[in-house]
């Protein structure tokens, strides 16, 4: 789990990309694993984030909020793809992700329904333990939108499990 | 017994699933410095790859300056070579005109360089597609040279399907010394606009070639001062090539087949065949610096297997991608896909077959000005993750509308969509000054004036009406967006409008 702020003014601050790296991969990689479901598609998103952030390095205020929205958007650019994919594809294609619905526990179905934007904001809330304004700029999204999905994300699933 | 709070479970649930990720062990090096999977089997041993970099051209493009120059050297001066990659993906459905003269499928037109002569080498590149069933295409990429007095060429898809480009540096590892990493600041590119500047990051130079409007990044660990990215690149902008992005190339980037060229350390410089899609050149140029060039044309739309490929189309003028998936309906929806400008978002079209060129058709770049921009705004999510703001489109007070509204009733006012999936269009005209498209799926967040909280809608149904030629447009009414919700039991609909302008640009395809 990683922190709600960072910053690279902070004391503790990575020093360089291979610091960030061996900090906030695991909790990155967790991050878009539970986003995606899939811990080679989480990896390999992970990596490329990281990837950005050692391009970017050197013009980067906060390398770990570029990373995480890096994260967050990469995570975004799959289920996007998936959307497509699994729109056109017959069952028998659809492949990956999370278990199937008789395999899941009922958090991860109640989840299974919510829009891919309030799934993130939980996230985003309830696992990495950002504040508003933190999931606010990893979505691009405003505070008030953030509260908003967490706020419709919690009665849905509230809703979904009490059914 | 404790009692969990909801809160409680979803911090429990996230903790036990992250628990079960593992993780592969790569290091950061593993990340920024992978071993290219070299298709060329006689590329010299002991090469290790000084600086990988990858260029994405995520508009699709047209044309692609690849410049190599040397640098004054302070021992030894060496000859910068590159090599080049060009990588496919199928597109049998598309093959792009040929503007080079047909190339044997056995070899490559090269002509002999002079080691101390800038390069020049005009050349066609063919390339074979790789995946089964696919047929060989006629299309290659052209290289053609620059001016006598510079070195370098240029790379050319005919038909724009230019969409990705790598470049690989490499060093061989048997020079008498590591390279001294790069210190220089500014490389001149002769057509002037360009701007090469070094950033050292943990003993690597970062490379970047800023253009206007485009950026390149090249990440290299101890390039040579002398021939250090004696390449410059450069992008030919066209009206269709936008953007340019380098990223690293490692894991799976590098699974597909590439072809390679390489500089090698004997003989004149000759074409070698590889195996069926990998040809090298040998040169009898000693370089410190191996440049690869790895082209890659893929539709971005993979369509599965049976199904036919995407095909190349345009639509307001730019380059497009289209498909459809049968699967033996023949009211399938088609769907089409293209890149806005200048950005890394791509919009989407789809619509029922039979109606597809209709709504192809109706879309118009259109110049919008707001009508009550105070009401609130939409905040429609981009392609890439990011969000589009239309600030020009004012949208309505959502639950002060109703089906009775004439202005706003679909079925008067969206007559060619009603009763079928369709797409929805927007017009943000700030951002990109014409219609672009959404797709039923996408979330839209809606922001209204005041203090009121945002609000989530899943767009399930989405309609579209020529603007031009709608019966609203004498009301100035120009764009409506109608979605379900995400309460589709609320009834509550967007309806965006948003005043045509009187001398709408007119469309360029």
């Amino acid at each position: 789990m990683e922190t709600s702020t960072s910053s690279a003014t902070d004391v503790n601050a990575p020093r360089d990309a291979a610091a960030l790296f061996r900090t906030h991969r695991l909790p990155m990689t967790r991050l878009a694993f539970i986003l995606t479901g899939r811990s080679a598609i989480a990896d390999e998103i992970v990596q490329e984030a990281f990837l950005k952030v050692h391009q970017n390095w050197a013009k980067l205020a906060n390398p770990i909020g570029y990373l995480r929205i890096s994260v967050v958007n990469g995570c975004h650019s799959y289920h996007r793809r998936r959307v497509i994919e699994e729109r056109h594809a017959s069952p028998d294609v659809i492949t990956g992700g999370w278990p199937a619905d008789d395999a899941r526990d009922e958090m991860t179905n109640a989840l299974a329904t919510l829009p891919e934007r309030q799934r993130t904001a939980l996230a985003l809330r309830y696992y990495c333990d950002l504040v508003d304004g933190d999931i606010a700029t990893a979505l691009g999204a405003r505070p008030a939108t953030v509260r908003s999905l967490i706020r419709r994300g919690l009665a849905a699933l509230r809703k979904e499990i009490e059914e | 017994m404790t009692h969990q709070t909801l809160e409680d479970r979803l911090r429990d649930h996230y903790r036990n699933a992250a628990d079960k990720l593992t993780l592969r062990d790569v290091s950061f090096d593993d990340l920024i410095l992978p071993a290219p999977q070299m298709a060329h089997p006689q590329v010299p041993r002991g090469r290790v790859m000084l600086g990988v970099a990858a260029a994405m051209v995520v508009a699709i493009g047209a044309g692609v300056v690849f410049v190599s120059r040397s640098r004054p050297v302070s021992v030894t001066p060496v000859t910068a070579v590159q090599g080049t990659v060009a990588e496919t993906q199928p597109s049998d459905s598309a093959q792009p005109a040929v503007t080079e003269p047909p190339v044997p499928d056995s070899g490559v037109t090269v002509t002999t360089m002079d080691a101390n002569a800038p390069e020049h080498r005009p050349e066609t590149v063919p390339y074979v597609l790789d995946l089964p069933g696919s047929t060989n295409p006629t299309d290659g990429a052209s290289y053609v040279d620059p001016s006598t007095s510079a070195v370098g060429r240029t790379f050319v898809s005919p038909d724009a399907q230019l969409t990705r480009v790598f470049v690989v540096l490499t060093y061989p590892l048997d020079a008498a010394q590591p390279p001294q990493p790069f210190t220089g600041q500014v490389i001149d590119v002769p057509t002037g606009e360009a701007h090469f500047s070094s950033t050292r990051v943990e003993g690597q130079s970062m490379l970047e070639w800023k253009l206007a409007d485009h950026e390149l990044v090249v990440s290299s660990l101890g390039m040579s001062a002398a021939d250090t990215v004696a390449a410059a690149i450069e992008f030919e902008q066209t009206q269709t090539v936008t953007g340019l992005r380098l990223d690293g190339i490692w894991g799976n980037d590098r699974t597909e087949t590439v072809r390679q060229y390489f500089a090698a350390d004997t003989g004149t410089q000759t074409v070698v065949p590889e195996t069926t899609d990998a040809r090298g050149i040998r040169s009898s140029d000693v370089p410190s610096l191996l440049g690869s060039l790895e082209m890659t044309w893929r539709p971005p739309i993979q369509t599965f297997p049976g199904e036919a490929a995407a095909e190349r189309t345009t639509v307001l003028g730019l380059p497009a991608w289209k498909w459809r998936i049968a699967r033996g309906d023949p009211k399938a929806p088609t769907t089409v896909m293209w890149q806005i400008p200048g950005t890394e978002r791509w919009m989407q079209l789809e619509a029922p077959a039979d109606r597809f060129d209709a709504a192809l058709a109706a879309l118009r770049p259109v110049a919008m000005t707001a009508t009550n921009p105070a009401v609130g705004f939409l905040s429609i999510p981009s392609m890439d993750g990011g969000a589009f703001i239309t600030d020009g489109v004012a949208g309505q007070q959502l639950d002060e509308l109703s089906h009775s509204d004439g202005v706003h009733d679909i079925s008067t006012a969206l007559p060619q969509d009603a009763g079928a999936t369709a797409s929805l269009v927007f017009v943000s005209s700030n951002q990109f000054g014409r219609l672009e498209t959404l797709v039923a799926g996408t979330e839209i967040d809606w922001t209204p004036a005041g203090t009121q909280p945002a609000i989530t809608f899943l767009v399930t149904s989405v309609h579209s009406y020529d603007i031009n030629t709608d019966p609203l447009t004498t009301s100035k009414a120009g764009l409506v967006i109608v979605t379900d919700t995400e309460n589709p039991g609320s009834g509550r609909q967007i309806v965006v409008t948003a005043t045509r302008s009187d001398a709408p640009p007119s469309t360029t395809g």
